[in-house]
């Protein structure tokens, strides 16, 4: 038997190109000329190519229909087993919470648009605060001190100045030793300027 | 007469789809792979329990990872590697547990039924010819000659070049052709 040559090594381990013929266009340049020439690597193509032939037909066992009917859903039930299942209901979830999100902003951004007159007034004090825009000051005073008081009925002021006042002499009354060192330093400046029935009121104090 | 769709488009069709969160696309990509994967499967085990159950956990990691596929290799590439992975997995663990010749990894199913003929006999010669193969080897037997993979896919699912996945087929016959005897 003749030696195996140099050219018959490569050859032969280009043969699985040729024996399962899966693209002639890659079968390297030579190879079917050698096999024509040598009756070596001739044989070992025929064997090979047998051995193919033989290893083709082992088919694997068709399983029954009813095997295929129940694959998909055996695994459907290990998915959700796993906890796995239902993407497209865990895609409905992310949804719901990005709509909650959504709303949650609009909700937010509807409220800052109608903040309410003393929130923007406090605002507007904290930016003169701030330094930021002095002339904000004007803007919040008109807002947080109104020229009428909506929670005091007009002409009200006097009738409270008065009831105050007397409630003041019944306390003098009651508690004549009470002094405190501002009530008594002012009672003291106003008997030794004035009598008490001629104090002229304060114009500035109303 | 509307051309036949290119199964690696539809395949990525699918997973986009999937990915897009329709679930019943999922069920079409098992519908048109789970015969294969079953098959490969069946090949690389010797039997349909082992199979079975090969082939489902192959499509839960399929379910697992689908929303990371990118398409670099094909559905088809992918789901190969995956079973075969599973397959060492699974041999390595019965290894552990049972220290086995390969051969005695893959039993017949009806083994006292394949001795009444001959072409049964000659089968399971086969059979377990390809499972004493070296793993590489005989993956890629498998993969070319019952999968009818090209090459190029068996390349890719091996991760190697086309010529090391060609050298591999044909050790892969020598050694058989040795073991069966010619």
């Amino acid at each position: 038997m003749a030696m195996m040559s140099t050219k018959c090594t490569e050859m032969q381990r280009e043969l699985a190109w040729l024996i399962v013929e899966e693209d002639r266009t890659g079968t390297p340049l030579g190879i079917s000329e050698h096999l024509l020439e040598c009756p070596r690597c001739a044989l070992e193509a025929q064997r090979l190519r047998a051995l193919v032939g033989r290893l083709s037909p082992g088919a694997v066992p068709e399983p029954p229909a009813a095997y295929w009917q129940s694959f998909t859903p055996r695994l459907r039930i290990k998915l959700a087993a796993q906890g796995m299942a239902g993407r497209a209901r865990t895609g409905w979830i992310w949804a719901m919470a990005g709509a909650a999100a959504s709303f949650l902003l609009a909700a937010l951004a509807v409220g800052r648009w109608e903040t309410p007159p003393e929130t923007r007034a406090r605002l507007h004090l904290e930016q003169v605060a701030q330094g930021l825009d002095p002339d904000s000051l004007q803007v919040a005073l008109d807002t947080l001190l109104p020229e009428t008081d909506p929670g005091v009925p007009a002409g009200s002021k006097d009738e409270t100045t008065a009831e105050a006042a007397d409630m003041a002499q019944a306390l003098e009354e009651v508690l004549p030793e009470y002094e405190s060192g501002f009530n008594g330093a002012a009672r003291e400046s106003a008997t030794t300027q004035e009598p008490r029935g001629t104090q002229s009121p304060d114009p500035g104090w109303v | 007469m509307t051309p036949t769709p290119d199964p690696n488009q539809r395949d990525l069709e699918l997973v986009r789809r999937f990915q897009a969160g329709e679930e019943g696309a999922f069920d079409q990509l098992v519908e048109a792979h789970r015969r294969e994967i079953y098959r490969l499967a069946y090949r690389l085990l010797g039997n349909h329990a082992d199979a079975d159950d090969l082939a489902q956990e192959a499509f839960l990691r399929v379910y697992r990872s689908l929303g990371r596929f990118r398409g670099e290799a094909s559905f088809r590439t992918w789901t190969t590697r995956i079973v075969l992975n599973l397959v060492t997995d699974r041999r390595r663990e019965l290894a552990s547990h049972r220290p086995s010749s390969l051969e005695d990894l893959a039993p017949a199913e009806h083994p006292s039924e394949a001795g009444k003929q001959d072409g049964f006999i000659q089968a399971e010669i086969l059979r377990r010819a390809v499972g004493s193969l070296p793993k590489r080897q005989r993956e890629t037997l498998i993969l070319r000659v019952f999968q009818e993979m090209k090459f190029h896919e068996i390349a890719a699912v091996m991760g190697c070049t086309v010529g090391t996945a060609k050298a591999n087929f044909f050790h892969a016959l020598r050694g058989l052709k040795h073991r069966v005897g010619s």
